[in-house]
């Protein structure tokens, strides 16, 4: 193989492209077939569902008819654009976005780190297995059913917070409608439904830690929670590293769905986020080339914030995706 | 174990299955098959058949199978019409019929449902019926030239085959009986006994369960769509709302939106207060229909204003729980502070089919149809099944059989009749036989009564017919924006008293300057057009 690159590059392109460097390409592809059958319905979905879409953004420059396509839909320039970064409530939008998501990421994004490493700590196997189980099982409970969760929980008629208030003696609040409590909401019961599933990664992250360290750690005279430290924690670090550059890629949209279900009127000036006044304006207004406009404005403060984060990786801790 | 677990759940399902299968009303499968034996109708008949393809909205628990009913295959052995519809949920309705709009792949027939008569003819993808209009008399006819501006568009044209019901009622202002006994109080006639009533209900224990602050005084609802939960109110205050509570009429006939009514800042002033006082509960901007009917049915509950049924309903919940004094009152709208008394008419007129492009070759059979469906064959198919066995005529008037209407709606719905997802007109004759199944007013047992005296009784000579919402170009670019997350929005914030009234004002002028002028010109400009003013 070595040899064959060597060839390629000192011959040039005219052997890049000859029947017997394609022969080899085609060889090697099929040794490898099962691995690339594996892959094939990943690449797919992004081609259909991240690439392909890519091409209808230029409908934020359309009054965008569904049926009548681009070529029956009147160009309108950057109007909606105007019309976005003119909205005096646009401000309010990102900064709703960027408090969601940041209080989301700075809480709940180390939770599964220190859930995993006190799990690992666990000496009874089957006590452990228990807790992981118990603990990723709300991660298989759909957004939809912990949204009506939450509500009943926060009900002051019928919710149990509202019992258990009633019994300590204080007067119940409807939770959902007093934006103070919004963030909090969102966060509990996020860490609730995540912190399981999301330290399934770590966990086998330690399990493939090299058991020497920790021998050695010992005859150093380390204890517990020095094991911990130097020898679980780093092991830790790149995954935790690029788990983190890829959540804050995604900043801007997590949550979706949870936030979306749990706006009411009374909470929105806490609750309107980019993401969901994009859907609201594309999927209940049907203006599809403002939706447009909206959703490329949070793309690309998205793609802003992972290119600071790869490259703060990067002069930190030498570690980046690219 | 685990095969244990798996025989109880099988177990369970087959026992749904069976206990669904039983529920089926007494004369559905008689319906079903007299109608394969149906002859061909001689008022309409296509020799070479007729396929109509349909993509409607499903509702209630109406058959959804093309045989699940006796109606698909009656008008198929009467007039050779083959009309198959792909029914779908109300929930995101609005996003599937933007899936089908993006496939292109239209059928004959769409119903706009939330995504807006409007919207489509934006998109170019249902056809104009105004010359069409010749054809289809007996739909012309049922509408009535009174009510033609309701089936036009904000354009002035006709895109739609309409349903009509020619009731007014539907919901009505309740009140709980047992608990205006213990109080000692009678029916609130005015503003002032009414604030009284809701201060009482507040400071009484009357659940008896030992909690004297969980009752709500005033439990109001946000409707199926977030859109009613100020009906009753601004009502009371004299103001005639829409369907959605978001624009009326004035007194000098100007068509626009409710808070520019003289009358809006008192209004919400007034329901500030309501909500400052907790008579009006913490929940009214959250609250769900389904939400509202849990907390009736819960024993918290002293007045709302919902659908008359649940007056039967949750007395009946009650009273299966032990409360068996438990009645729900229909009571007269809320008396305002002026003394207006009124409340939203049923909406007569309502958009259900649009003939799509797809069937441009086509639209005239498809009307020529129609217009036998709304016919006496037709109608009386929709209205009553067939004759013999789900009715019969005495005195030239037709009387649906006992089995059909003893349990109310529900079993002659379930049957099929009244099929109003696919629409017709429901004649009074078959709704008043429903409503009272059979039996005269005093035979009813008292949640009955009050159910239908909600319905057809206490509120009669209070509806006022409510403006429409017209959907102009203007409102429907900026309704998410500006209305349902703008001046709503606000709205909720100054009766929380989170922005005081005043602020509400500023904001809204804010609000209009970003583009509510426009939809309040245009709506206006618009209903002149409508109503040839």
């Amino acid at each position: 193989m070595v040899k064959t690159g060597k060839t390629a590059e000192h011959k040039g392109l005219s052997v890049i492209n000859s029947p017997r460097r394609r022969q080899l390409i085609w060889n090697r592809i099929w040794r490898s077939r099962y691995i690339y059958l594996m892959i094939l319905p990943v690449v797919a979905y992004f081609i259909i569902f991240k690439y392909v879409p890519m091409w209808f953004l230029r409908s934020g420059f359309y009054d965008y008819k569904l049926l009548k396509g681009f070529e029956g839909s009147k160009m309108v320039g950057f109007k909606w654009f105007e019309r976005l970064l003119t909205n005096p409530d646009l401000f309010r939008y990102i900064k709703n976005t960027l408090t969601l998501n940041f209080a989301a990421l700075f809480i709940l994004f180390p939770q599964p780190l220190i859930f995993a490493l006190l799990l690992n700590e666990l000496r009874n196997k089957k006590f452990m297995k228990g807790i992981q189980t118990i603990s990723y099982l709300p991660h298989f409970v759909s957004t939809v059913v912990l949204v009506s969760m939450i509500t009943t929980l926060c009900s002051p008629s019928i919710g149990t917070i509202a019992r258990f208030v009633k019994l300590m003696g204080g007067t119940p609040v409807n939770y959902l409608s007093e934006p103070r409590y919004f963030v909090m909401i969102n966060v509990i019961s996020g860490f609730w439904q995540s912190v399981g599933w999301d330290a399934v990664i770590y966990i086998s992250t330690l399990a493939g830690i090299d058991q020497v360290l920790y021998e050695a750690a010992k005859i150093d005279g380390a204890n517990r929670f020095q094991q911990v430290l130097h020898v679980s924690l780093p092991g830790l670090a790149n995954t935790f590293v690029l788990l983190l550059i890829m959540q804050v890629g995604q900043l801007l949209n997590v949550n979706f769905e949870k936030v979306y279900l749990l706006q009411n009127t009374l909470n929105l000036s806490v609750s309107e986020m980019l993401p969901t006044f994009t859907y609201k304006t594309g999927m209940e207004s049907h203006n599809y080339g403002y939706a447009t406009a909206a959703g490329l404005f949070n793309s690309v403060i998205s793609l802003i914030l992972v290119v600071i984060a790869n490259m703060v990786s990067r002069k930190v801790n030498e570690i980046s995706l690219f | 174990m685990k095969k244990c677990l798996a025989l109880f759940l099988s177990l369970v399902l087959v026992l749904s299955l069976g206990s669904s299968l039983a529920d089926d009303p007494p004369l559905k499968q008689a319906l079903i098959d007299a109608a394969k034996t149906l002859e061909p109708s001689k008022e309409l008949y296509f020799e070479n058949g007729l396929e109509i393809s349909a993509m409607g909205m499903i509702f209630n628990n109406y058959p959804t199978e093309f045989d699940g009913c006796y109606l698909w295959p009656a008008v198929e052995k009467l007039t050779n019409t083959r009309i198959t519809v792909d029914w779908r949920v109300e929930d995101n309705y609005s996003t599937q019929v933007a899936t089908v709009l993006a496939s292109g792949k239209l059928p004959d027939l769409l119903t706009a449902g939330a995504y807006g008569v409007s919207n489509l003819v934006n998109e170019g993808a249902i056809l104009e019926l105004d010359e069409y209009l010749d054809l289809i008399p007996h739909v012309v006819a049922a509408v009535g030239e009174d009510r033609m501006a309701k089936w036009r568009q904000a354009d002035g044209h006709i895109y739609t085959l309409p349903t009509i019901v020619n009731v007014p009622g539907s919901q009505t202002v309740m009140v709980r009986k047992d608990w205006l006994d213990a109080l000692g109080m009678s029916e609130p006639q005015t503003w002032e006994d009414w604030i009284a009533l809701w201060r009482a209900i507040k400071a009484n224990d009357l659940n008896g369960n030992g909690d004297p602050n969980d009752e709500i005084p005033l439990a109001l609802e946000q409707g199926a769509t977030g859109e009613r939960s100020m009906a009753s109110l601004l009502n009371a205050f004299g103001i005639r709302a829409s369907s959605d509570c978001q624009f009326c009429v004035l007194d000098d006939g100007t068509y626009t939106m409710v808070y520019e009514h003289p009358r809006y800042p008192e209004f919400l002033a007034a329901v500030r207060d309501l909500y400052a006082e907790g008579l009006i509960d913490q929940e009214f901007a959250t609250r769900t229909q389904a939400e509202l009917f849990t907390i009736m049915d819960s024993n918290k509950v002293g007045t709302c204003m919902t659908w008359a049924e649940r007056c039967r309903i949750s007395a009946n919940a009650l009273r299966d729980l032990g409360d068996e004094d438990a009645l729900w009152e229909a009571v007269p709208p809320i008396t305002g502070p002026y003394g207006d008394q009124m409340t939203q008419e049923r909406e007569a007129v309502s958009s259900v089919w649009c003939i799509t492009i797809a069937a441009k070759d086509k639209i005239e059979d498809i009307l020529r149809f129609f217009d036998w469906w709304f016919a006496e064959e037709g109608n009386n198919l929709y209205n009553y099944g067939i004759e013999g066995v789900s009715y019969d005529m005495v005195d030239g008037v037709a009387q649906l059989k006992p089995e059909m209407v003893s349990n109310g709606f529900v079993d002659y719905r379930q049957s099929g009749c009244e099929f109003e997802p696919f629409g017709n007109e429901w004649q009074t004759n078959a709704f008043m036989q429903c409503l009272f199944a059979g039996q005269p007013m005093d035979a009813l047992d008292a949640p009955s009564a009050e159910f239908y005296s909600g319905l057809a009784i206490i509120n009669n000579g209070k509806y006022y017919s409510m403006p429409q919402t017209i959907a102009t170009e203007e409102y429907t670019e900026y309704r998410a924006e500006l209305i349902q997350t703008g001046v709503c929005t606000l709205r909720d914030q100054c009766i929380a008293g989170q922005i005081s009234v005043d602020d509400f004002f500023a904001s809204y002028k804010t609000l209009k300057d970003r583009g509510l002028q426009e939809v309040i010109d245009a709506g206006s400009a618009a209903y002149a057009l409508l109503s040839g003013k």
